[in-house]
Parts: structure tokens; C-alpha cells; sequence
């Protein structure tokens, strides 16, 4: 064999060994940054939202909401789409566009089916709701959280100055499956957990309520991996049953005088 | 590292092309195995194991080369039989061991063990199977440089997505290569151009493929699923098609002339034709060295003709769709081969119309891979075979409405005429000034996140 040969040979070699020792140090630092999840993970709360009080008979400081359909209206993001797509909900109107967010929600013009393309606060000024649901969340995944939360309040506030006698109702944000949660370091259950609690937070259950709608698809704190093609977004065959049971679970709410 | 990211444009090419001129010819074969060898190992950073068997691969081919070579070894038949059964196992390792464990799942309780498929294992297993066999056919003498050999198998631009290079294509090019200003220049534009084929026009096409499986098929109308799957044919060959001009263009730039691996394919009037001018050289590959030593036309053509097609299901992926998808273009081609061939060539307007179904469906089974949603997507396909209306109802107007202007741009661009026009092109401002925009509006989608498919960037 040439000279020339066992040179390359030897270089070839070399960059073998380089990587070996290099998947040695990855997997020594991996290991011990598993070690660090582990002790995370154990001091991990508990997701447990504030409940809503049980309607008493005796007194009647507790009034049921019910929700008229032809009085409702959806506000958020692609999940919102989803539902308004799919969920056969005709007689609700929708603020939704794939994108929206607490911090982008006033500058959208969007076209409202029935009613024609304008702002939030155009759409507010047109017509009184009676229920509002609001879905947002997981586009602001990423910022941090009391930013989000302000934003979120301040939108809250923006909404009870327009729409008084509105009910507000809080969607907590849809889990994702176990394969993105595990994979993503911002959009993992995790941090929706976090972010819902605070969500959860903000309900006052006089006009402000918060539903955790992971209820339905969850399989063990995650989105069931067969309700979903991209780990995030449910099949649309899902809306239906999904848009009535939120319709369903706001129908359960009571209001605290 | 794939060519259509910001840190192979940005960092890689300017690093390495700046090093690569700046050096004498001597040594620019020894840059380019370096260079080579960076890419793969950045590819295969989280699997150091993949590097370890590439290199391992290539060793291992030049050894038995060598001997193959020495006209007095008596076991050549031997030598080549483990070097491509060495081959066919660790291509099949990585490629079938998921699948053959999860469908044992069904039967024994099998551990949860996941195996990645290390970058370019299809294609540098091609490569070295087919030098062998050309030795030991006396169609080539093995190369005696390592270097060079390295080169062949490990070259950057054609090492993970093709075009199959046999090593007689670039045989002298790997001792003796010229590289003029021209070439250069011409390397780069059809480099950008097949970049702009990729992230300006398959990859929103594939947003649209993805946003309906997202959907789920139960739930979308017949038009939106012609949408979708026309959507999904232009995504595959745009995405493959640009990815195939990068490697030519990037080969022109290092003074190699690669293999062209597509011609116009969705103007075929024949699956014979389509597989004529898609991915040219893996079927070229095939017949070279499976469909010909396998008896060719001369006999038992049926049953070479479904070695070579369930072979060519199985090359593309690990699944049943793959065995049917071979299937079905082995059926399609056995009766164009004995039955309709004449029509469809007589028939130019009926042929086209047949091709269009052809493509699509097999299409449909290639992309899906589960049968069961398979079966669903086609019935959306033929509303007539069942399935009810979709719950809404214009879904194809509201996708349609965003994606019209890349069903246009894939309509025009699968004609050879525009490529003929920009061929002609001979003002050099004019295609300073359309490389550079197609060049920043790639950049400006990579650093935006437009250009994967995949990713959800928004919800």
C-alpha cells in the first residue's frame, strides 16, 4: 500500500478516536444533566386548579351561568380555528386566527364569519355578549410568565370595560402529547401546567371563570398521542365533542354573587 | 446539517469553498475529504456510532477492493459476496429494525429499543456496492489512492441526498479536475436556484400536506384532498429535485460534473417514463445491477421486474405502504410493459390524464403509512367508494386561497420551458439580480422559521 495511504488511514482513524472521546464527554454530560432533571422533577407541584364552589340551594348567593349560543363568542388561537372549523357550533361568533396572542390580540383585523372583517375592540362595540370565551396561551409560551399574565389581565380588564355584563370564561391551554412535551423545552406540559395555574389565577367566579379543558383527550397529563398528527392540535373530528363539552362544563359554573 | 440551513450557507460554504480556492490543486483533494468529514461528523453529532460505521464502511470497501483487484486471488466470488452481504446487514439494521420490532410487538413482549438511520447510509451503501461489483466485474480498476476513494464516497455534495454517483462517473475527475470562474459561477446559481426550489416552493407545499394531516383525513372534503395530495407531489419533487441541483451545483463549484437525477418527470406519459426521469440514477442503479444480472428482458422479466420494484418500495422506507407502493408501480409498469405501452405512446392526452391519477395515488401510498388512514384518504379521494360530507365545507377555498400561487409556480416549473428560457439567459446582471433575491428570500424564511414544514412556529 503507498505512503500516502497509511496517512489517510491514520487520519481517518484519528477522527474516529476524536469522536469517540467526543460521545464519551457528551454522554458524561448528559448523565449528569439527567441526575439534575431527576431532582427537578420530584419538587414538581402538582396541577391543581381552584375549584369552583357547588351551587347551594339554601341560600341564593350562587346563580348558574347559561350560556346562549347566539350570544357567545370564542376569542384565540389556531385551537379556537379548530373549533370554530369544526366544533358545528353555527350560532357562535369567533375572534380567532392561527398566531393570536395577549400581545397581538388588539392589532389583529380579522374576518368574523356573519359579521365581516374588524378589530377586537370593533367587534366589541358591535355587540353585547353574554359569554366570552377566551383560549390564548401557547403562542406566548417562550416570554415570560408574568409578562404574559399582565397582558393577559390587562386584556381581561379591556374586555370588562366593553362588555360589562359578560361572562368571561378562561380556557386553560390544551396539553401537548408526551412526544413534544418530552422533546420541547418551551411547549412541553410542563410549563402549560404552570402557565394554567396562573391562568387559573385570574378568575374571580363572579365574572370571570377558568375551565382546565385538558379533561377530555388527556391520557396520563398529556394529550393522547391518537387524537393527534402533530403532537399539538386535536384531529378535527374532535371539535364537535369538544365545543360541547365546553358548552356543557359553562353550563355547570356558578356565579358568586 | 442540511445545504438548506442558514449555518451550511452562511458558515460552512464561505469557510470551506474560501479554503478550498486559496489552495494549491495539490491539495484540494485533502481539503475536500476534511471538509467532507466535518459535515458528516456535524450530521451525526448525536450519534457518534454513525460516523464510526461510515468510516468503517469506507475502510472496508477499499480493502476489498484492492484484493478484488489482484488478478491472482482466487476467492474474489467470496471476497465480494461478504463485502456486499456487510452491506445489505448494516443497511437493513438500521433501516428494518424498528419496523421488524414493532410489528414482533404484536406477537412477543419485545424491549422499547429505537435505532436512528445515520445520514446517507442509502446512498454511500450504493455507492461502495456498486464499486465493488464493477471490479469484480473488470469494469473499473480499484482505486489505489485511499484519499481518492475517500473522496468518492464521502463528497459533502452528493453524501446525504445523492445523486448516486458510480465511481466510473467521476473516476478522472478525482485525479485531474479544472475549475474555471464559469464553473463557479455556474455551481452557484444552480446551487441557489435548487435552494429556492426547496424553501420557496416545497416547503410551504409541505405546511399544506402537513396542515391537513393535522386536519385528519375523516374530516376534509374530496377538493381539499386533491389539494393536499397534488400538494404533497409537488412538495416530494421540488424538495428532492432542488436538493439534487444543490449537490450538481455544489459539485460544479468543487470541478465535479454529477449525474443529472431528474428530467422533467411529471410530463411522462408512462410510470415506465416517470421512473425514466425520477431519480435517474437509483434507477439507473437498479437496473445496472439487479434487474440485468437478474436476467434483464431476456427472461423471467415478470419476476424481475417485482424483485426490482418491491426492492426500490423497500429502498425509500421501512413500512407496508412501501411494499404496496412498490407493488403498485410494479403492476402499473408489467401492464404498460405488455398491455397498454403502445396506447399510452400513440394517446399523448389520455396518457396524461392516466399519469395523473397514477402519480397521485402512488403518491398517496408512499406518504401515508398507515393503512388504515391510507384507506381513508383514498375513500376521500373517491367520495364514491363511501364517507360523508366533510363538516366544513369550503375548507379547499380557504386553503386554496393561500397556496394558489405555489400550485402555479409548481405547474410552470414541472415544464422543461422555463428551465430552457433561464438557460438562455445571457444578460449576467440579470442573474446577479435573480440569485441574489431568490438567495435573500431563502435566508430571510430560514432565519424566520418559514422553510420547515414541520415546525410549528405559530398556533
Amino acid at each position: 500500500m503507498k505512503k500516502s495511504n497509511y496517512f489517510i488511514l491514520s487520519l481517518l482513524l484519528t477522527s474516529v478516536l476524536c469522536v469517540t472521546l467526543f460521545a464519551y464527554l457528551q454522554n458524561l454530560k448528559v448523565s449528569s444533566k439527567c441526575q439534575t432533571t431527576i431532582v427537578s422533577e420530584t419538587i414538581l407541584p402538582e396541577v391543581i386548579f381552584p375549584t369552583t364552589p357547588e351551587p347551594s340551594k339554601d341560600n341564593n348567593i350562587y346563580q348558574p351561568i347559561n350560556v346562549t349560543l347566539n350570544s357567545t363568542l370564542f376569542i384565540g388561537d389556531s385551537r379556537t380555528v379548530g373549533l370554530m372549523e369544526y366544533g358545528n357550533l353555527p350560532d357562535v361568533n369567533y375572534f380567532c386566527d392561527v398566531g393570536m396572542s395577549v400581545f397581538n390580540i388588539y392589532d389583529k383585523n380579522i374576518s368574523v364569519p356573519t359579521i365581516g372583517r374588524l378589530t377586537l375592540n370593533d367587534l366589541l362595540d358591535n355587540k353585547q355578549y353574554q359569554t366570552i370565551y377566551i383560549m390564548l396561551g401557547l403562542n406566548e409560551m417562550g416570554y415570560e410568565f408574568n409578562s404574559i399574565i399582565k397582558k393577559y389581565e390587562e386584556l381581561l380588564s379591556f374586555i370588562t370595560d366593553k362588555e360589562p355584563d359578560s361572562n368571561i370564561i378562561i380556557l386553560g391551554n390544551l396539553h401537548v402529547t408526551d412526544n413534544r412535551s418530552n422533546s420541547d423545552k418551551i411547549f412541553n406540559n410542563t410549563n402549560i401546567d404552570s402557565l394554567n395555574i396562573r391562568l387559573s389565577e385570574l378568575a374571580n367566579n363572579k365574572n370571570i371563570f377558568f375551565i382546565d379543558t385538558n379533561y377530555l383527550f388527556d391520557e396520563n397529563g398529556a394529550l393522547a398521542a391518537n387524537k393527534s398528527a402533530d403532537d399539538t392540535h386535536l384531529f378535527a373530528k374532535y371539535y364537535e365533542e369538544w365545543a360541547n363539552w365546553i358548552i356543557e362544563k359553562s353550563n355547570t359554573l356558578v356565579k358568586e354573587e | 446539517m442540511v445545504f438548506s440551513s442558514l449555518e451550511f450557507i452562511l458558515l460552512f460554504m464561505p469557510i470551506f469553498f474560501g479554503i478550498y480556492y486559496i489552495s494549491p490543486k495539490c491539495l484540494r483533494n485533502f481539503i475536500l475529504l476534511i471538509g467532507s468529514l466535518t459535515f458528516y461528523f456535524i450530521g451525526t453529532i448525536k450519534n457518534p456510532e454513525h460516523y464510526v460505521l461510515f468510516i468503517l464502511s469506507i475502510i472496508i470497501d477499499f480493502t476489498i477492493g484492492l484484493i478484488l483487484g489482484n488478478k491472482e486471488f482466487k476467492y474474489k466470488k467470496t471476497l465480494l459476496c461478504i463485502g456486499v452481504i456487510f452491506h445489505i446487514i448494516s443497511l437493513s439494521y438500521f433501516k428494518y429494525f424498528n419496523f421488524l420490532i414493532s410489528e414482533l410487538r404484536n406477537f412477543i413482549n419485545t424491549p422499547n429499543i429505537s435505532i436512528i438511520l445515520p445520514i446517507g447510509i442509502s446512498f454511500y451503501t450504493f455507492q461502495g456496492l456498486s464499486y465493488l461489483i464493477d471490479i469484480y466485474r473488470h469494469k473499473i480498476q480499484p482505486e489505489q489512492s485511499l484519499l481518492r476513494y475517500c473522496i468518492y464516497i464521502s463528497m459533502f455534495e452528493q453524501l446525504i441526498a445523492g445523486p448516486i454517483v458510480t465511481y466510473p462517473q467521476i473516476n478522472k475527475q478525482l485525479k485531474k479536475r479544472i475549475i474555471t470562474t464559469d464553473m463557479i459561477k455556474n455551481g452557484l446559481a444552480t446551487f441557489i436556484f435548487g435552494l429556492g426550489l426547496k424553501v420557496l416552493l416545497a416547503n410551504p407545499l409541505g405546511k399544506l400536506w402537513t396542515q391537513v394531516g393535522t386536519i385528519g383525513y375523516e374530516s376534509i372534503t374530496t377538493q381539499l384532498a386533491w389539494l393536499a395530495i397534488i400538494a404533497f407531489s409537488f412538495q416530494i419533487y421540488f424538495d428532492f429535485f432542488g436538493y439534487s441541483l444543490m449537490a450538481i451545483g455544489l459539485g460544479k463549484m468543487l470541478g465535479f460534473d454529477l449525474p443529472k437525477n431528474f428530467n422533467h418527470p411529471y410530463t411522462s406519459t408512462s410510470m415506465t417514463d416517470f421512473w425514466r426521469r425520477w431519480h435517474i440514477t437509483l434507477g439507473s442503479w437498479f437496473r445496472e445491477y439487479v434487474y440485468i444480472p437478474l436476467g434483464g428482458n431476456r427472461h423471467h422479466v415478470i419476476r424481475n421486474l417485482l424483485i426490482v420494484w418491491l426492492l426500490t418500495g423497500i429502498w425509500h422506507g421501512a413500512g407496508y405502504n412501501f411494499i404496496i407502493w412498490g407493488f403498485f408501480l410494479f403492476t402499473l409498469i408489467t401492464i404498460e410493459k405488455f398491455i397498454i405501452g403502445n396506447f399510452l405512446n400513440n394517446h399523448k392526452f389520455i396518457a396524461h390524464i392516466y399519469m395523473f391519477f397514477a402519480i397521485t395515488i402512488s403518491w398517496s401510498i408512499f406518504a401515508i403509512d398507515d393503512i388504515n388512514q391510507l384507506m381513508i384518504f383514498l375513500n376521500r379521494l373517491f367520495p364514491f367508494l363511501e364517507f360523508g360530507p366533510s363538516p366544513f365545507a369550503n375548507d379547499y377555498l380557504k386553503y386554496f386561497s393561500q397556496y394558489y400561487i405555489f400550485f402555479i409556480a409548481g405547474i410552470i416549473l414541472s415544464f422543461k420551458q422555463p428551465y430552457a428560457l433561464l438557460s438562455k439567459l445571457n444578460n449576467k446582471f440579470l442573474i446577479f439580480i435573480l440569485c441574489t433575491a431568490i438567495l435573500l428570500a431563502c435566508i430571510y424564511c430560514m432565519a424566520k422559521g418559514l422553510d420547515d414544514p414541520f415546525l410549528y412556529f405559530r398556533f
